[in-house]
């Protein structure tokens, strides 16, 4: 909602222990509320916000516990002026009223939206229309990656079957983020594989690299090679989202104790003289101050064992443990996709838990690449283009405010398992 | 009571199928502990293990599911990579042990026969050291209240020799205390990524992979000025914020007045939160806080936002993060009215905590040092500061918080058992249970 429009009427009510703003837009009413910290933290003026970096200046010692409105006024129809009362000794804070209104905790319904969508079909998207004549086709980029974004898997087509071409592909996006397994990897057989996936032998579900505390964020897979002779080796996928809603309400008590009890996971690795080491315990589904699911951790592969925990923990974790695995298996919940040569599968490596099915190359091969980004980096460009695609004609100086305005943009709390708490 | 029960093996028993064997009191061969098996008990659904580990008697208890899963056979870990290949839905909801006998140095467990599952084998070693019950109470960090120094030297000599000694010295400080300073780093341009790189490649953010801090014309960043910078941890609105941030001061001419680095424990200062404020406290390990760095005037911009916690804690309510970044907050989103009312009475108690925290560590950093310290733990902050045309010029860089762990136990690990063929997965290393600040739940 971009508050600006039809807003027809504000009404500002001092109630000194809290401010209170009527607010009349497109016709309805709504009465927020706003405490005073809350107002003092967030004023934008050159005394709180520092202009050019937008970092937050205000000493936090200064602020007293107690904070009474003295008076409040709408400044120039666009500002809202709080001027506190003497004895807390604090500078005037302002807020433009538009921050007030996109940014307002005290939404009379919290928001306890998924924010993310879900479909039956695959998303296809063509990289020939992310250039027009050598030039950056912005909303065609833009469209692919809200829908990575929203819906977590997609496929690019027709990137050409060259090695490192899918550099070029991710690139476009950020930086690829850089892991143990180097910056861009191959997927075929090897002789002394590092790793299951560079062998033929089928893979059990799982997020890649999930022994870190941020795992990487989206993942891409292009095909280079995939002869017809290569019996098996379809990519599969499911939803971590989805599964763990259905278990939600198929398993209640049994979905809390995998929200709370951690696995373990771990990696031991020794590639090129270097030697790794990590082990981090983290619950397989995890969940925010709202009970909404913002996480998803699932790799039978690299589990070690539970630790810390007491007998009847382990008990009620490995009924939960066992009865979560069907639903990864049942075949309802299960994407396959035959990446034919020139596709690239993109998804969101949190969301949704990956496979493939065992393969047998008597003659023919199957050579797949792969990269990352990092969960960061691929949203703040979503964002970044979200606001370069819906601003770009626009006449007004509607501007990200460099300090406060993310609310403005629609794709920033969508929920991409990264535990981000929103 | 479990006592008596080993003095006499073929006492009665309420339990109809189990199996005793009699005491047994052979040595186990492992490193460091002294480990002998008294009693190895089948109770059907669960196994017990009667141990003296370093001559202190204790009774482990094992859960089947938790036995089966952690086979260390090649039916149930791939050789090559160490990867569990256990089919999940093979495994039945409910597991019977048949028999338990030992072999070699390994426990071969069969199941009962409708379970239909493979023998599972499991190393002595491995159970002993891996006991889930095992819950870690023990003081997991040192608070830490002064400066230990090292010698880059030291570390590596001047034809680029490692001292893996003196590495493992100084990673283990690092993991126990969360500070170090590194002296006489050569004061030329790059040299910090020389001493990062003996922890695991940089760490690359939208600083790049190094930064110059010093005082900007127009800043990106209000550190790349003169002006004093409040407690806060570098990059609080990435999940994986960096994990040890290094500092190497390049120039800081003495005519300069000001600038020191100031340095406070995190984790201590919110358990000294705790113990005073547990109402508090509660409150911000609950509401999430908002971080984010909104910034269009840059070669990439930047739109990213990120709400936690200030606090995290475990299962077992012990902190493992805390997440403090005054500069970079923005606005709380989607709480009640009472929900903000609570969190900012915690919010400005625990700012006035980490203020009058005295145990701070004020040092002005000189040509060739680099202070390096864990930016999960660590708050820091920089005393405003007079040019008066001198300058004050750092580089920086990170390393991710994983990976130096990583390297910390890699290194305990060739310190302890260089010349034994051991699985690091089967043996104990004293850092793994060190908190870093990285959300890990052990």
């Amino acid at each position: 909602m971009s508050a600006s429009e039809s807003l027809n009427f504000i009404n500002l009510t001092n109630k000194v222990d809290y401010l209170q703003v009527l607010v009349s837009q497109n016709q309805t009413e709504k009465v927020l509320e706003f405490e005073p910290h809350w107002l003092r933290f967030n004023c934008q003026s050159d005394k709180s916000r520092e202009p050019s970096t937008g970092e937050r200046t205000i000493t936090i010692n200064n602020v007293p516990k107690d904070l009474k409105i003295k008076c409040a006024m709408i400044e120039n129809d666009e500002l809202i002026r709080i001027v506190w009362n003497e004895l807390s000794n604090q500078s005037d804070s302002l807020i433009p009223i538009e921050f007030l209104l996109n940014n307002s905790p005290s939404l009379s319904d919290i928001d306890f939206n998924k924010h993310y969508l879900t479909s039956n079909k695959i998303f296809y998207f063509d990289y020939n229309s992310f250039f027009t004549s050598q030039i950056r086709n912005d909303d065609k980029i833009f469209d692919w990656l809200k829908s990575l974004a929203e819906y977590g898997l997609c496929i690019v087509k027709n990137v050409p079957t060259k090695e490192n071409m899918l550099r070029n592909l991710v690139e476009m996006i950020a930086p690829l983020h850089r892991t143990i397994y180097g910056e861009m990897f191959d997927v075929r057989i090897d002789v002394n594989p590092l790793n299951l996936a560079f062998s033929a032998s089928p893979l059990e579900f799982h997020n890649d690299l999930i022994y870190y505390e941020s795992p990487p964020g989206i993942q891409f897979l292009h095909c280079l090679k995939f002869d017809e002779s290569v019996v098996g080796g379809e990519t599969l996928f499911v939803d971590g989202f989805q599964i763990a809603e259905k278990f939600r309400q198929q398993h209640p008590k049994l979905f809390d104790v995998l929200t709370k009890i951690p696995a373990s996971f771990q990696k031991t690795h020794d590639y090129q003289g270097r030697k790794i080491f990590i082990q981090y315990s983290k619950p397989h589904i995890v969940v925010n101050h709202r009970q909404k699911i913002i996480g998803v951790n699932w790799a039978p592969a690299n589990e070690g064992p539970l630790r810390n925990c007491t007998k009847e923990e382990i008990k009620a974790y490995y009924e939960a443990y066992l009865e979560f695995n069907k639903l990864v298996y049942d075949k309802s919940n299960i994407t396959a996709i035959r990446l034919n040569p020139g596709e690239v599968v993109c998804f969101n490596n949190r969301r949704f838990i990956h496979s493939r099915n065992g393969f047998k190359q008597a003659k023919g091969s199957r050579h797949f690449q792969g990269c990352y980004l990092t969960m960061e980096e691929f949203k703040s460009e979503v964002l970044a283009l979200e606001f370069k695609v819906n601003n770009r004609n626009n006449e007004q100086n509607d501007e990200i405010n460099q300090a406060y305005d993310i609310c403005r943009l629609k794709l920033w709390n969508v929920n991409v398992a990264n535990n981000d708490y929103y | 009571m479990f006592k008596k029960l080993i003095l006499n093996p073929i006492s009665k028993n309420i339990f109809q199928k189990k199996e005793i064997f009699s005491k047994l009191n052979f040595p186990i061969k492992t490193y460091h502990n002294q480990v002998k098996i008294i009693n190895i008990e089948n109770k059907r659904t669960s196994l017990e293990l009667f141990v003296s580990v370093d001559k202190e008697e204790k009774l482990l208890c094992f859960d089947p599911h938790w036995l089966r899963f952690n086979c260390q056979s090649e039916n149930s870990r791939q050789i090559g990579t160490g990867q569990r290949i256990i089919p999940i839905q093979n495994v039945p909801k409910i597991l019977l042990i048949d028999s338990v006998k030992k072999k070699d140095d390994c426990i071969v467990i069969k199941w009962d026969v409708d379970s239909n599952q493979p023998d599972t084998i499991i190393p002595i070693e491995f159970l002993i050291n891996n006991n889930p019950s095992e819950l870690v109470n023990d003081d997991r960090y040192i608070p830490c209240k002064e400066i230990k120094f090292f010698e880059y030297f030291e570390l590596v000599d001047s034809n680029g020799n490692r001292n893996e000694t003196k590495i493992f010295e100084w990673l283990r400080h690092m993991m126990l205390y969360g500070l170090t300073i590194v002296k006489n780093l050569p004061t030329e341009k790059d040299m910090i990524k020389n001493l990062a790189e003996l922890i695991s490649p940089i760490q690359s953010t939208i600083y790049d992979q190094l930064f110059d801090v010093k005082v900007d014309q127009n800043p990106i960043n209000i550190a790349y000025s003169s002006v004093g910078l409040e407690f806060h941890m570098d990059l609080m609105y990435y999940e994986s914020a960096p994990g040890i941030q290094f500092l190497h001061c390049l120039k800081f001419d003495p005519e300069i007045i000001g600038g020191e680095s100031i340095f406070a424990d995190a984790f201590h200062i919110a358990e000294l939160f705790r113990q005073k404020y547990p109402d508090l406290f509660s409150t911000l390990t609950k509401i999430p806080a908002t971080f984010q760095k909104i910034h269009i005037d840059r070669k990439r911009p930047v739109y990213m936002v990120y709400q936690r916690p200030h606090i995290a804690l475990n299962h077992r309510g012990k902190i493992v993060a805390v997440n403090w970044a005054p500069p970079f907050e923005g606005p709380l989103t989607n709480l009640s009215p009472k929900e903000t009312k609570l969190y900012y009475r915690a919010y400005v108690e625990f700012a006035k905590f980490v203020y009058s925290y005295n145990k701070t560590i004020v040092y002005r950093l000189n040509p060739g040092e680099a202070a390096c310290f864990n930016n999960r733990r660590i708050l820091h902050a920089r005393n405003s500061f007079i040019p008066n045309s001198g300058i004050r010029h750092f580089q920086g860089c990170y390393v991710n918080i994983d990976e130096f762990k990583s390297e910390a136990l890699v290194k305990e690990f060739q310190m302890k058992y260089a010349n034994a063929s051991k699985n690091v997965n089967h043996i104990k290393l004293d850092l793994r249970k060190t908190i870093v600040g990285n959300q890990d739940y052990y």
